[in-house]
């Protein structure tokens, strides 16, 4: 009786399966709401991860996903990235119609598989497999399954079920694991997203279902800190062969230092001996580090190479100082060894780079977190960060590629959180001044100056080093508000020692004011216009955030033509709120001549979502005063 | 037995004379010394001298091999020369041939303490990786590379497959000196073709070459009975060329240029004949004739054409009631577009045979166009494929089978011929997806005769609004608009909107347009070919009239107003090539608002560009409250040469400033 039970349950649960399949390859039983938005949408995703043993994991996926149009082709994620370590088992693709027939099979010898080596990179052992599927006609379902093997453990997959334009029926995240080992978790808006979450000893889960999908918004938060996303990891993993317990970024940072960077700082005797006269006349490690950056700006160039340790190890010192090049581990770590020599202590620093601000988390220590490194001098409680991958950046300065943001600190006694140097609101400044003559026929005739600092420097300073043509170019669309530009003179002065940089131009442009019968139109801001304005949502969905703020200062001398007078001129403005302020104001020298003078300020912040609209408004505020206009009439 | 090589270098010589101005591992201290370009002060890197030779070595068990040597010192200024520090060599990984790449040799050369320190490039710098299943990739990465550094390398690459690599004179960095010599046996005839605008020395020689060539003799030879080896000397003349050139400018990329490879100058070489020792000959392309014939007769090309009973079926049931030929077109394009999907992939010749294509429902362009011609035929209609090349192939200006890389179906009428692309699902007949619009391509004919067609639209593709704006007191704009579209930017519409989210779009569209609020957006036969698409809204729109004391200015265009000179540079190199012909047309009525009246309304002008390239009419009148505007815009040539650069720029001022200029309105 009671075997019976069980076998009439089983056979039930069986026919459940097979019917939800069926169920999920054909569009007909799509909810409609999910399509909104989406180009696509996950019926089911089924994540399995299982570690085995610490040197044993076998991740299983199974995603079908119904394409609604062209752009959601890429949600089908039939990729498979793999290298010597990982094995591929079982991939498949199955194509269904609209109705949910079967019409291709893709198997895994049919996947394109190429190596996946980008560009700018040297060499990588990791390849790819992808489908290359040109579908006949939308809606049509995707079934994904696959199955991949590896000893490392360090990486867990991670439970990220949401992104823009998907909407996604059903996904499940379920991690088993040695019950004797620890799981460590960081999980960020589960609850938002009404995600179920079930953690028991050996087995955590993730269910979420029916997410509309999302579009996205500029001048949003990162994805991390808006989208529900969970990271895991164990406190022992294996990574090529190594084994490892870590329990906090303390004994994340004995690991690297200990397996990836002790032993790799030597460099030869001729080299000592350089760096050592190099730095024989510097009053202080401040001024010894500065000479031995410059010294190894000149000296090397960044190249990709993802080799050692699964791309996690750098290049010996030795070796970068032979063929004077690496990649940012090889550089920083050869930058380091450079320092060592002369006595002032630095260290390797794992961070999350990109123009969008991401911390590493301070409480969740993993391996996953980070693409990038830089060299930290702890300079007495005075951090400086040096960027070694480029050749040009000033002693100390970052911009906006790490700034702001914690990062991991690896020293021999263990790895630390420190945060990175913030550009504040008044540090990223820019002062444009100069004069320009009207003509009577509407042409001006211009001599600025204008110079940065801050964020502002570093998305200026590269300029000088641009061909003659491109310099041509960049100015002709930094005023591309001015028609017809020719222009006389470009002088660069790239100020590194102060972090200055000045750019003085000559030109001169027909027809920048419009004729109107006897009268002369135009704005007396020729030369530094806010134009962008923020884009309209309808609803916006996510707060507003603006990573950094700047502040300009514009004062321009105007000679006017002597045959004309001023019918209209407008009149001073004050703008204050809490997402800044604006200013601009002109005054008569003379008969002929006009002072404008203006200034702008944004600030750094995040506020609700409700601001963007008042956000938006002021900005438009801004681009109506910067435009507005004098009137000359004919004497 | 083993067999060897042996070949006799007659050119020696000539060879040691060049060597001695630029010898591999000598390098100048004026030369490591030198801070800039002397011609180009903003060059971040040059090819100081580049020599290559290639030749053919001959071998018992592989025959003829083609084998290119190649040298090469190049100088980096600043540290964004720095990725000329890295040279990539493309390897054909093919079943019947390959390349093979050997004697690699580097090294860097810096000036430190007024001492030529030279730095080898070891094996650690030098990758091979795969691209895919077909071409492999090595890498040289030069050590020790500063601002200032020559770096200098040398190799030997084999080919099996005969393939000439293009002799490439023109780069986007300065070159001093190039020397190519190409040195082919009488055996082989090569097509030479140049593209590009730079003058190259070009000289052509003849000179004799022993080979020495061991042989079984057997039976069947008169000479002997016995059957042993032997040594042969066959004595043969081999064409030189030496194509040098020296101060090559740089090539840089400028605006409205389709692939700036294009014009950097290169001569390319095509096989068109071999002979083997005993005389016997083959042919490979010699004319647009010849080329033709050859893809006539490639079994997946032809035989594609001539396959019928796949869809035989489905095409009878279809063309029930379909009468005249017009119709049967029209019914076999549209369906070969729904069933068959384009996979992305370009050629001429069928990829899985059009039988495949249509049951799987995907295919390349030939799977998709043949198949189309196939069906046209089935219908009577007289229906040939045109071989075409695309925008990115370049043009083909030269007989040669790289040439063409497209293939298009066309259908030829009493009065002119009619152009189909089976593989945009967008496309009409005689309105070609951009890529396929290129200059001329060949029509092939049943028999495999072939005549030129001109590729060019005959039609302008048009844009036409009508817009009507009521100004109202406040400065704000209400109105109402309605544009259709035709030819080619028809298809642009619709694939751009048929693509897109539609509230998205919508978003997109408000925000591109500063200060407007966009309602009841409507688009009629998007999908509809066989009618004009349109779309209409009405809008209301703020800041862009401007209230000056008692009076009102603003643009009769206001938002649609061209407020940048698309052409901005002071020189132009290259030619403006734009996608087709084009005319943009405003028909625009304004209600000024009460209490004002019109103090003044710009003049009408109309002008047009020399010969005829282009034309722009404005022509505006009032009538009591109501001002009317007719403005047009249009471009008769897709190509306009780089010496109408001037005019066009000046074309296109005069156009900007017209189309600001304001009307001025007054309180009454």
């Amino acid at each position: 009786m009671r075997i019976k039970l069980v076998y009439a349950i089983f056979l039930f649960l069986n026919i459940n399966v097979v019917f939800a399949q069926e169920h999920l390859t054909t569009y007909l039983t799509l909810p409609q709401e999910l399509t909104k938005n989406a180009n696509a949408v996950v019926r089911l995703h089924e994540r399995d991860i299982d570690v085995k043993a610490v040197d044993d994991l076998e991740i299983t996926e199974r995603r079908i996903v119904t394409v609604l149009n062209e752009n959601g082709l890429n949600k089908i994620r039939a990729v498979i990235w793999y290298d010597d370590n990982i094995k591929v088992k079982d991939a498949e693709v199955k194509i269904y119609d609209k109705f949910g027939k079967q019409i291709k099979r893709i198997k895994e010898k049919d996947f394109k598989d190429v190596s996946a080596v980008e560009g700018g990179t040297l060499y990588s052992d990791s390849r790819v497999k992808y489908i290359d599927y040109t579908p006949v006609s939308y809606p049509f379902t995707a079934v994904f399954t696959n199955t991949t093997q590896t000893p490392n453990t360090a990486h867990l997959p991670i439970f990220s079920p949401v992104e823009y334009y998907l909407g996604v029926e059903k996904y499940t995240y379920t991690l088993r694991y040695p019950s004797s080992l620890t799981l460590y978790k960081k999980e960020l808006n589960l609850e938002e997203f009404g995600v179920v979450t079930s953690d028991a000893p050996g087995r955590l889960n993730y269910t979420i279902e029916n997410v509309n999908a999302i579009k996205s918004e500029s001048l949003s938060p990162s994805e991390a800190a808006i989208k529900p996303r969970a990271y895991v990891t164990l406190n022992k993993f294996s990574y090529e062969g190594i084994h490892a317990e870590i329990n906090d970024w303390n004994d994340f940072g004995v690991w690297v230092y200990q397996n990836l960077i002790d032993g790799r700082s030597k460099v030869d005797a001729a080299t000592k001996v350089k760096i050592e006269s190099l730095v024989a006349d510097a009053s202080s490690d401040k001024e010894k580090a500065k000479l031995i950056y410059e010294f190894m700006q000149n000296k090397t160039r960044y190249i990709s190479v993802q080799v050692g340790i699964g791309g996690y190890q750098p290049i010996p010192a030795a070796e970068v100082d032979r063929v004077s090049y690496g990649d940012c581990k090889g550089l920083s770590n050869y930058m380091m060894a450079l320092l060592k020599v002369a006595g002032v202590e630095s260290y390797y620093t794992v961070v999350q780079a990109g123009d969008e601000i991401v911390d590493l988390y301070s409480d969740f220590a993993s391996l996953g977190q980070g693409n990038h490194v830089i060299l930290n001098i702890p300079n007495g409680g005075d951090d400086i960060w040096l960027e070694c991958t480029s050749q040009k950046m000033p002693f100390g300065f970052i911009g906006d590629f790490t700034d702001d943001r914690n990062v991991l600190v690896v020293t021999p006694e263990g790895g630390k959180i420190k945060h990175t140097k913030k550009y504040a609101t008044e540090e990223n400044f820019q002062e444009t001044t100069g004069s320009y003559t009207l003509n009577n026929n509407g042409a001006i005739a211009v001599d600025v100056t204008i110079t940065t600092k801050g964020i502002q420097y570093s998305n200026r300073f590269y300029i000088k080093d641009k061909s003659d043509t491109d310099k041509d170019k960049y100015y002709k669309n930094y005023w591309r508000n001015i028609n017809n530009i020719s222009i006389d003179e470009i002088v660069h002065e790239n100020d590194k020692e102060n972090i200055v940089f000045t750019e003085k131009v000559k030109f001169k442009a027909d027809a920048y004011a419009v004729q109107t019968g006897d009268r002369i139109l135009f704005a007396p801001n020729a030369l530094n216009k806010y134009s962008s304005i923020p884009d309209r949502y309808r609803k916006r969905k996510f707060p507003l955030k603006i990573s950094r703020g700047f502040y300009d200062e514009d004062t321009y001398e105007i000679k006017l033509p002597s045959d004309y007078k001023i019918e209209a001129i407008p009149s001073a403005i004050t703008l204050e709120g809490e997402f800044g302020s604006y200013a601009f104001s002109i005054t008569q020298k003379d008969d002929e001549t006009l002072i404008y003078q203006r200034s702008i300020k944004i600030n750094d912040g995040e506020y609700p979502k409700d601001a963007y609209k008042n956000y938006r408004k002021f900005i438009k505020k801004i681009v109506k005063f910067d435009n507005a206009k004098i009137v000359l009439v004919k004497k | 037995m083993k067999s060897y090589i042996l070949i006799v270098l007659t050119l020696l010589c000539a060879t040691c004379l060049e060597a001695q101005e630029f010898k591999f591992g000598k390098v100048s201290k004026e030369e490591l010394a030198e801070k800039q370009h002397p011609l180009e002060a903003d060059a971040n890197a040059a090819i100081l001298y580049s020599s290559r030779k290639t030749f053919f070595e001959f071998n018992t068990t592989d025959g003829w091999n083609v084998v290119t040597e190649v040298t090469r010192r190049v100088k980096i200024y600043t540290k964004d020369g720095d990725n000329w520090a890295t040279h990539e060599v493309p390897l054909y990984q093919g079943s019947n041939a390959s390349d093979e790449i050997s004697g690699i040799k580097g090294y860097t050369y810096n000036l430190v303490d007024g001492k030529v320190e030279k730095t080898k490039l070891k094996k650690d710098g030098i990758f091979e990786t795969e691209i895919n299943k077909y071409w492999n990739k090595k890498t040289m990465t030069f050590p020790n590379v500063k601002d200032g550094s020559v770096i200098e390398y040398k190799y030997r690459l084999v080919d099996s497959g005969w393939t000439i690599n293009d002799v490439e004179i023109q780069y986007d960095i300065p070159v001093n000196k190039t020397e190519n010599n190409i040195r082919i046996p009488k055996y082989f005839y090569y097509k030479k073709n140049s593209r590009g605008y730079f003058p190259v020395d070009f000289k052509e020689s003849k000179k004799n070459r022993n080979l020495t060539i061991p042989y079984k003799a057997n039976a069947a030879n008169v000479y002997t009975t016995r059957s042993k080896t032997q040594n042969a000397t066959v004595t043969f003349y081999e064409n030189i060329y030496e194509i040098n050139a020296e101060n090559v400018p740089a090539v840089k990329e400028e605006a409205y240029v389709h692939n700036i490879k294009n014009y950097a100058t290169a001569i390319a070489f095509e096989l068109a004949s071999y002979e083997r020792f005993n005389g016997e000959r083959k042919n490979y392309n010699t004319s647009w004739e010849k080329i033709v014939e050859r893809i006539y007769k490639l079994p997946s090309f032809g035989n594609e054409l001539s396959k019928t009973r796949y869809f035989k079926d489905d095409i009878d049931g279809l063309l029930q009631n379909a009468t005249t030929d017009a119709e049967k077109a029209i019914t076999i394009f549209n369906h070969v577009k729904t069933k068959v999907r384009w996979n992305g992939y370009y050629g001429y010749v069928s990829d899985k045979g059009v039988k495949k294509a249509y049951k799987e429902g995907v295919g390349n362009v030939a799977d998709i166009n043949l198949m189309l011609t196939a069906m046209f035929r089935y219908a009577g209609i007289n229906a040939n494929p045109v071989l075409v090349s695309t925008r990115k192939n370049g043009i083909p200006l030269f007989p040669t089978s790289k040439g063409f890389n497209y293939v298009i179906s066309a259908v030829e009428i009493d009065n002119g011929i009619i152009l189909f692309d089976a593989t945009e699902i967008y496309a009409t007949p005689n309105v070609l997806p951009e890529r396929a619009i290129n200059w001329i391509g060949r029509v092939v004919r049943k028999e495999g005769s072939s005549a030129e067609v001109d590729l060019t639209p005959q039609k302008h593709a048009t844009k036409t609004s009508m817009y009507s704006f009521k100004i109202g007191e406040d400065g704000v704009v209400e109105g109402q608009e309605r544009t259709s579209f035709s030819e080619n930017r028809a298809l642009r519409f619709r694939k751009a909107y048929n693509k897109a989210n539609k509230d998205e779009y919508l978003e997109k569209l408000e925000n591109a347009i500063e200060g407007i609020e966009i309602e009841e957006y409507t688009v009629k036969n998007e999908n509809n070919l066989g009618k004009p698409v349109t779309e209409s809204y009405k809008f209301t729109l703020e800041d862009r009239v401007e209230i000056i004391g008692d009076k009102i200015y603003f643009s009769p265009l206001l938002f649609l107003a061209t407020t940048e000179n698309p052409f901005k540079s002071e020189i132009r190199e290259y030619p403006i090539d734009y996608n087709y012909l084009w005319k943009d047309t405003y028909r625009i009525t304004i209600q000024i608002p009460d209490g004002y009246e019109i103090e003044s309304i710009p003049e009408s002008l109309a002008m047009g560009m020399e010969d005829n390239l282009g034309e722009f009419k404005y022509i505006i009148s009032q009538k009591g409250k109501s001002i009317n505007l007719n403005a047009s815009v249009k471009i008769n040539s897709l190509i306009i040469p780089s010496n109408y650069y001037g005019n066009l720029k000046e074309f296109y001022k005069m156009l900007v400033e017209k189309e600001q200029e304001k009307i001025v309105l007054k309180k009454i």
